[in-house]
């Protein structure tokens, strides 16, 4: 081995000599016959790979490097490897090769000033790029310039745009997601459950189903992977039918609650699948509607907390301009029924990546619009009074001068995590977490001598306040639903409602296996939650979040009790004015509930029980209880139920569920119930 | 520093010389042996012989117990030797027997430098009462406003003493320090040049200046302020370590680290430079530095709250969760409350 570098660096030596000039490919500079024709032989295959295009510059690059090898003074091959490295995998190497080209000939060719342009963009190095793209402007004819004059406006403004976010550095750690997510192949676009407990994500390697490459690339199919958390480790599977096909299937989108998942296909100019997990089982993939998906481009999408808002990508005609963002609405029946184009996010270059957060009103996307410093930069905005705000550029270093997409950020805001070729990858795209850190002010001491006789100096003490750290506006209510007697989970319906517009918010359902639920609630409502399944007493629970609460995950799990004498439940979304028997309008939803229960079950009789906490006199809380209790009762006869089947009662304080000592006790006590006397 | 300190005891020497009462003229042919003990304490405090001063007032008084000088005398003299109780009882006699505008000064300040704030505040009063003249119980009752936070009364009583005695330039800095309080900082640096006009060589009121002009983020004419103090005084370690925050506040962070560096060579154990070497550090991305200088802070203050907030902050930067969560719950014990908001809000398990 040391012998063949040896005879390689004589051979150099005795070629080019020490000299750093353009030294071309012949025999009056290369001596030794074999190595020159050798050395045409790779710049000429690689020259064909390389008019191809960018796709192949990295087949390109295998010859080309081969060539340098023998002769690495030439412009024009300088010139090229620089321009398929900046294009693949070393930006930084594309730089060197590039400028190497210029140093040897800066007349190598008429673009030398693009590229060198470009490879300065691409390695942030904003000032020098901006000079070499006026550079070139300044060359190019007027005719080209009609052509490209944009483009290199857009690039050069993309220079100013980079030079202001560089000033200020996003303060995050940014992590590979390891060997067990990533591998030496491209993986790509993840998407997460709201609790962080589910990734999927695509990859093109061996492994992938039916073990095909694309001819066009040569690159194994897209197949789609999941990996569920183990502790603090991930644990990879691959879902297989129906989820994946021999051909390319992408992951796009995840539901908050990880039970539909979105996927992309290339059929109909690229359309949206929608997925749903059944038990352990994914059903077969159907194309969105006709609504959504059009005979253009779509591609991406990301379903609201509501699960009846979806965000989406599409170029089809009467948006701004390419690849723009898109709402669609489903109904109260169900049904995709509105599209539309938001058009204050949109620009007139392609925006790509939607992200909606489980918080409703945060979305993610990447553009290649806005302030971008190049490329596609991953961008913010929040909804709110109607509106949405200016898109905000995450900033440098998650956003880059190259293209930075695919970024999905956990319910919790501490994390995020996207797709990059960048620095720090085991192989092509990996996928990278972000761990989101907030910029805290450093505290400096000083003292000065103020008062003069004094030898002990005043101390100066100020300490900048905290920065406040900003959580989501959000609550994930998660656990899993049982039954009540065989602890068996259940496939049940979780009803969200908006207790004071008495609006059905979003019907979820837990999953058929585990009996998992995951809801996300966005602060600042009274929320109802029923829990429903035929044959079982469906399950209340009630949460009211202020619009300022901070994000929090609440575990709960449910057991539903099955229809049978002797069972009760609490009507925890019942309301009355205070100190009064007057039903609360938010109260209806909960009243329709019970409604729909006798009406589907007539064979049962039941008794409606008030009770209070012990605040006041017996007698007091006895007579306001049983007033409260006869309240239900007679608004369910007022709504056609039978007399003969209610009864009520009223029980003060003496049936207490939690202790009297503390306000969370009281308000428990504080309750409706519902039981079951007789069933036939 | 140290020349800063050197100064401060000769004033505090020169102003208990200042309060000595002077000798008593022995009549001819009056044997006068308790005045002639008292004399010779007089002399003794004046030349710096404090316990032997003492003595002589001691005989003084057991040979005349109503002599009010050779109490006054004693009580400066054990006050001169932080005996301030002793010292108190000895100026309650002096005045007992004799009712003076400068016991009552003397006591107050007696009782300033104890801590008792309102009894010297009572007594630097009734100086003031019977002699509108006396300057200096303007000053001290100033300083002892200041000390309470009442810039606005310091700022009439420095006036005032200015008014008694022109080229006060003590009395002119103090108004700079009430100004820079009240963050009145034109005001401040009129009288802060002041003083420095009345007494070119105040280190002390340079550095003042030097501050005033930090707090207006005019970082160049801080640093201009700062040099010069430290052209005075080389040691003086407090202009060092604030011509440094300057230089951090400016973004010259290489300039700080120097700074700080220096101070730290002439006072190793100088917390507040370790403390913002580390911020330092800190800012140029070298937490592994910056960690080793907040250790070295905390290590000589172990209560050093802002300490442990900064090397909270560098943990974190270095990955290390649980250290950080621990800085941060230590600082919020010591009271800091962004400590405890970090702490609330990034330690949850």
């Amino acid at each position: 081995m040391k012998k063949t570098i040896f005879i390689l660096i004589m051979t150099l030596v005795t070629t080019i000599g020490f000299s750093q000039v353009d030294t071309p490919f012949d025999k009056n500079h290369i001596t030794d016959k074999k190595q020159l024709s050798e050395a045409n032989k790779k710049i000429k295959e690689g020259d064909k790979l390389f008019a191809m295009g960018k796709g192949r510059y990295i087949d390109a690059l295998t010859y080309y490097i081969e060539a340098n090898k023998i002769n690495p003074n030439n412009a024009e091959l300088n010139y090229k490897i620089g321009i398929c490295y900046l294009f693949t995998t070393d930006k930084q190497l594309g730089l060197e090769h590039l400028t190497k080209a210029k140093k040897l000939n800066p007349q190598v060719n008429y673009e030398l000033s693009y590229f060198l342009g470009r490879a300065y963009h691409l390695n942030h190095q904003f000032d020098s790029a901006i000079i070499y793209y006026n550079e070139f402007k300044r060359r190019i004819s007027p005719k080209e310039f009609a052509v490209r004059g944009k483009e290199l406006d857009k690039y050069i403004e993309e220079c100013e745009n980079g030079k202001l976010l560089l000033k200020k550095k996003t303060k995050v750690f940014i992590d590979n997601m390891g060997t067990t997510i990533n591998s030496i192949y491209p993986d790509y676009t993840p998407v997460i459950s709201a609790d962080e407990e589910i990734l999927f994500f695509t990859s093109r390697r061996p492994s992938t189903t039916g073990g095909k490459r694309d001819p066009i690339d040569n690159k194994y199919y897209e197949d789609i992977f999941m990996a569920t958390k183990s502790g603090n480790d991930w644990k990879l599977s691959q879902p297989g039918n129906p989820l994946n096909s021999k051909f390319h299937d992408a992951s796009i989108g995840l539901s908050p609650d990880g039970q539909t998942l979105y996927i992309y296909k290339g059929d109909n100019g690229g359309d949206i699948y929608e997925c749903v997990l059944k038990g352990d089982k994914w059903v077969k993939p159907t194309p969105l509607p006709k609504l959504i998906n059009t005979k253009y481009h779509e591609s991406s999408a990301s379903l609201g907390p509501d699960g009846r808002t979806l965000y989406f990508i599409s170029d089809r005609p009467d948006g701004v301009g390419g690849r723009d963002i898109w709402v669609a609405y489903k109904n109260a029946k169900g049904k995709w029924s509105d599209v539309k184009n938001i058009r204050e996010l949109n620009t007139i270059y392609d925006e790509e990546a939607v992200f909606i957060h489980p918080d409703g009103r945060t979305l993610y996307f990447s553009s290649q619009g806005h302030n971008s410093m190049g490329g596609y930069d991953i961008f913010k905005s929040t909804y709110k009074d109607g509106y949405w705000s200016k898109p905000e550029n995450l900033g440098f270093p998650i956003n880059t001068a190259d293209d930075d997409l695919y970024f999905v950020l956990a319910s919790s805001g501490q994390r995020a995590y996207f797709s990059s070729s960048r620095e720090g990858t085991i192989g092509d795209q990996d996928i990278f977490m972000i761990t989101f850190i907030i910029d805290k002010p450093m505290n400096p001491s000083t003292e000065d001598n103020l008062i003069a006789y004094k030898t002990k100096p005043v101390q100066e003490i100020k300490i900048e306040s905290a920065i406040a750290i900003e959580t989501p506006s959000l609550t994930l209510l998660k656990g899993f639903i049982y039954d009540e007697d065989t602890k068996k989970p259940l496939e049940a319906q979780i009803v969200l409602t908006d207790n004071e517009k008495n609006e059905e918010l979003a019907v979820f359902t837990s999953n058929a296996q585990s009996g998992r639920y995951l809801v996300s609630l966005p602060s600042g409502k009274n929320y109802g939650i029923a829990v429903k399944k035929e044959g079982y007493l469906f399950h209340s629970e009630n949460f009211i979040i202020p619009e300022n609460a901070q994000y929090q995950e609440i575990q709960k799990d449910i057991y539903l009790k099955p229809i049978k004498i002797g069972q009760s439940i609490v009507l925890r979304n019942i309301f009355f004015d205070f100190d009064k028997a007057t039903l609360r309008p938010e109260s209806k939803t909960e009243l329709e509930n019970l409604i729909k229960l006798l009406n589907d079950n007539p064979n049962i009789k039941i008794e409606i029980s008030g009770h209070t906490d012990n605040i006041g006199s017996a007698a007091y809380n006895q007579k306001l209880s049983e007033s409260r209790a006869k309240a239900v009762v007679d608004y369910l006869i007022e709504h056609g139920i039978d007399r003969s089947r209610l009864s009520y009662m009223g029980y003060g304080f003496e049936k207490p569920i939690a202790p009297n000592d503390t306000e969370e006790g009281r308000q428990l006590n504080r309750r409706v119930e519902f039981k079951i006397i007789e069933a036939k | 520093m140290k020349k800063i300190i050197i100064l401060s005891l000769m004033i505090i020497v020169m102003m208990g010389a200042t309060n000595a009462q002077d000798t008593i003229k022995i009549r001819t042919g009056d044997s006068q042996i308790a005045e002639q003990r008292y004399n010779e304490g007089v002399k003794l405090l004046q030349n710096g012989d404090v316990q032997n001063a003492i003595s002589k007032f001691n005989e003084a008084i057991q040979l005349k117990p109503d002599l009010a000088k050779a109490y006054y005398n004693r009580g400066v003299a054990k006050s001169q030797l932080g005996l301030y109780d002793e010292a108190i009882a000895d100026l309650d006699k002096a005045i007992k027997y004799e009712l003076n505008a400068l016991y009552y000064y003397t006591r107050g300040k007696t009782k300033h430098e104890k801590g008792d704030l309102d009894g010297a505040l009572q007594d630097y009063n009734v100086a003031i009462n019977m002699n509108k003249d006396l300057a200096e119980a303007y000053y001290y009752r100033a300083s002892l406003y200041f000390d309470k936070g009442e810039y606005t009364n310091a700022i009439d009583d420095l006036k005032y003493a200015i008014s008694k005695k022109s080229n006060y330039a003590y009395a002119y800095n103090d108004l700079g320090s009430c100004y820079l309080m009240l963050e009145d900082y034109d005001n401040a640096i009129y009288y802060y040049k002041q003083a420095i006009s009345a007494d070119p060589k105040l280190t002390l009121a340079y550095n003042n200046l030097g501050t005033t002009y930090r707090r207006m983020k005019k970082y160049d004419e801080a640093i201009l302020e700062y040099s010069k103090a430290i052209d005075f005084d080389p040691d003086y370690v407090i202009a060092i370590n604030n011509r440094g925050v300057a230089k951090l506040e400016k973004g010259d962070l290489e300039g700080a680290i120097k700074d700080f560096s220096e101070a730290i060579r002439k006072d190793a154990n100088y917390t507040f430079a370790y403390n913002n070497r580390g911020i330092a550090k800190y800012r140029i991305e070298d937490y592994t530095s910056a960690l080793e200088d907040f250790n070295k802070a905390i290590e000589l203050d172990t209560n050093y709250a802002i300490a442990y907030l900064n090397r909270a902050n560098t943990k974190e930067m270095l990955r290390d969760k649980n250290g950080a969560c621990e800085d941060w719950k230590k600082a919020a014990d010591l009271g800091i409350s962004s400590a405890e908001m970090y702490y609330k809000q990034l330690c949850n398990k």
